[in-house]
């Protein structure tokens, strides 16, 4: 086991997505007190998510503190437009949009408004994007290459909803979501609200179930929750495995959100604030490899 | 699986392959190098009613949509095969791909067509930032999952510096590297709504440079831990760094720049004086350029290494260029020369001495490698190269 990360801060966002899409000027206001212009829809989902995350901090973050952008779209919408403009209509994009249009200009936009200049990432996986920057902050963090790290997933839809729900293989009506959740690990000010573990890759259920038997996994107090990508009726097994532990179901009642485990996590260390509480979080690729994330909420 | 590694060993460049318009393949890249650079295409770009310069990989009969997928796979394929990786090997192996327009090119091809056809597409109709790295994980038969890395132009870079965190962490045996870059017009477009390509001629560092002329390709490097016997017989990854310069999104400063080589230097654990090569980004973008001369002058102030820039060997490949331009470079470097800086004339007064013009030779040593992106994005990395004769040494004894 490695040693658990602590955490100091967290914040759940998840907008439904409407037409015509939510205004996020009036977030953007509460979350910065600042008229920023010329940012794109992403960018200002990610700037809202991380300063939320911070504002309650007792004193400013290090300058190096690193800032890692995990999405399951990536900029979808300035993308999908422009590609539509260039095409259809012969319009070559705007150097502002052009620039923005790289996903790694949300975590530049978050660093610039907290002021910081350490390391800074956009990374994914297939279906577990929370997991793949965690991953990478638990790299660095580990190797001492960064003291705190700021670890995020930001999406977004692309609009006309209609045609996204086909991009993204949903049936005609299907509920959407928007999001911007953050944690914030390592040293840094403030006391420690949770400590998270992992994640642990496993590369096929064998894997998966061998790691449910340890000690480690099966201690007492925590709530079992599964991604959405686990097949039906697995949410079941590993619960057997596990002596039906009580469940987390974060999902319920939400429309599709690609990134939806960092919003389930920031929200369970929200709600369990100053109350020990365990949660064990799994997941998979679509090619059947699976992801754990075991957090623990610490007394007040 | 979580045992930490020995850093001496245990980040070795195993294996490394190309394609590019400099050529298919380490070694006709290593014939390219030694002689004249290719000259780049006019691409006729029905948006804006212009043709642009664009270095496309040679003769390649696949379709638009394929080129990426063919491209990529064939790089990483011949770095498995020269690291002699089996399949189980790969079974286990993670994959960590750089790329900044991931799999636009594909879709953008596949919209352009339906259009064409008169049908009623709309863009990306397939939706995944992790797509890419997903489908060509599959492709190649890589097991131990596939991360993505987007941070513009140091896209590969980056996927570089965190094998190497894996395999130092003990998580893995091997870590393949992929960086791919295809053609797509919204990139050209972007490109060139910035101003920022040249006329016809991508000059790194020289005074007469006009901006810079993109290209495709794609690059891989296994890394992993040297087989026993043949410790200082690989190409080493050192260490590196990486930060953010929110100065700019598109242009990074002098400052920033030097402290991210200082940065990355202290990783490594080497001095300002040990190093002997440096791999410039040296975009041919005027204030780029400039700026990176300005932090090399700022940082290298007892004596300049020898510096070298690659661009103009294959066009700016994006978030491909860290895993075209290392391999191209070491492929060079293994034969014991270095690689001249194709398109210089007249070098920046600035820099703290002027790149090679000429391929020179090279007899081993600590090479540094840079690497600067949109979003302020900073990465540089340090290598370390056998002396000449190594590398021979280790193909007599197989």
């Amino acid at each position: 086991m490695r040693a658990p990360i602590p955490i100091r801060a967290a914040a759940a966002l998840a907008l439904a997505a409407t037409e015509p899409p939510t205004d996020l000027e009036p977030l953007m206001h509460t979350a910065t007190r600042q008229r920023i212009r010329r940012l794109n829809r992403l960018s200002r989902l990610g700037i809202i998510g991380a300063q939320r995350c911070t504002a309650a901090l007792p004193s400013p973050l290090d300058p190096q503190t690193a800032v890692y952008v995990g999405s399951a779209e990536g900029n979808i919408a300035d993308t999908v437009s422009m590609v539509r403009d260039l095409h259809e209509n012969g319009t070559p994009p705007m150097p502002v949009s052009f620039i923005n249009v790289s996903t790694n200009m949300t975590g530049f936009n978050v660093a610039r408004g907290l002021g910081l200049s350490g390391i800074n990432l956009a990374a994914s996986r297939d279906r577990l994007p929370f997991e793949a920057v965690l991953d990478l902050a638990g790299l660095d963090l580990a190797a001492g290459s960064a003291s705190a790290a700021l670890v995020g997933c930001v999406d977004e839809c692309a609009w006309p909803l209609e045609e996204h729900r086909r991009r993204l293989g949903l049936p005609p009506g299907a509920a959407l979501a928007e999001g911007s959740s953050w944690l914030l690990l390592g040293d840094g000010p403030g006391p420690a609200l949770a400590e998270v573990d992992g994640p642990y890759w496993f590369e096929d259920r064998r894997g998966l179930d061998a790691f449910l038997e340890t000690d480690e996994v099966g201690d007492a107090g925590f709530r079992l929750a599964t991604g959405a990508s686990l097949a039906a009726g697995e949410e079941a097994g590993i619960a057997h495995r596990l002596g039906e532990p009580p469940r987390y179901p974060y999902r319920e009642g939400f429309g599709y959100l690609g990134s939806i485990t960092a919003w389930g996590i920031a929200r369970f260390i929200e709600s369990n604030r100053g109350h020990p509480a365990g949660l064990l979080h799994v997941d998979r690729d679509t090619r059947g490899r699976y992801a754990v994330i075991k957090l623990r909420t610490l007394p007040a | 699986m979580t045992r930490a590694a020995d850093p001496d060993t245990a980040v070795a460049i195993l294996g490394h392959g190309l394609v590019s318009a400099a050529g298919t393949g380490v070694d006709a890249t290593r014939r390219t190098l030694a002689t004249s650079p290719p000259e780049p295409e006019f691409v006729r770009v029905p948006a804006i009613q212009r043709a642009l310069p664009f270095f496309r990989v040679g003769e390649d009969p696949t379709p638009a949509g394929e080129r990426l997928y063919t491209q990529a796979a064939r790089a990483a394929e011949e770095a498995l095969s020269a690291a002699g990786l089996t399949a189980e090997g790969r079974a286990h192996t993670p994959l960590l791909l750089g790329s900044s327009s991931l799999e636009l090119p594909a879709s953008e091809a596949h919209y352009a067509e339906g259009l064409a056809r008169g049908e009623r597409p709309y863009p990306l109709e397939r939706s995944g930032f992790a797509l890419l790295a997903h489908d060509l994980g599959k492709r190649l038969g890589i097991g131990g999952g596939e991360t993505l890395f987007n941070t513009a132009c140091t896209s590969s870079a980056n996927a570089l510096l965190y094998a190497r965190r894996l395999l130092l962490a003990g998580r893995a045996e091997q870590v393949l590297v992929v960086g791919c870059e295809g053609y797509n017009t919204l990139s050209l477009a972007g490109f060139e709504s910035l101003m920022l390509l040249a006329g016809d001629q991508l000059r790194p560092f020289d005074e007469g440079r006009d901006g810079t002329i993109l290209g495709e390709g794609a690059g891989a490097i296994l890394l992993g831990r040297a087989p026993d016997g043949e410790d200082g017989r690989h190409f080493r990854l050192r260490g590196g760094a990486q930060a953010c310069d929110t100065s700019s999104p598109t242009t990074s400063s002098p400052e920033a720049i030097r402290a991210v080589m200082v940065a990355a230097l202290e990783d490594a654990g080497c001095g300002v004086g040990a190093i002997d090569l440096i791999k410039a980004h040296a975009t041919a973008t005027p204030s780029n350029d400039i700026a990176e001369a300005e932090a090399l002058a700022a940082l290298f102030t007892d004596g300049s290494p020898a510096i070298t820039a690659l661009k103009g060997w294959f066009g700016h490949t994006l978030g491909a260029c860290g895993a075209i331009e290392i391999p191209a470079l070491l492929a060079c470097l293994e034969a014991g020369w270095l690689p001249a800086t194709a398109g210089l004339d007249q070098p920046l007064a600035t820099l703290p001495a002027p790149p090679a013009r000429e391929p020179g030779p090279f007899g081993g040593g600590t090479v540094m490698a840079n690497f600067f992106g949109f979003g302020g994005n900073n990465t540089s990395l340090v290598l370390e190269a056998p002396a000449a004769g190594a590398h021979d040494r280790r193909e007599d004894s197989r």
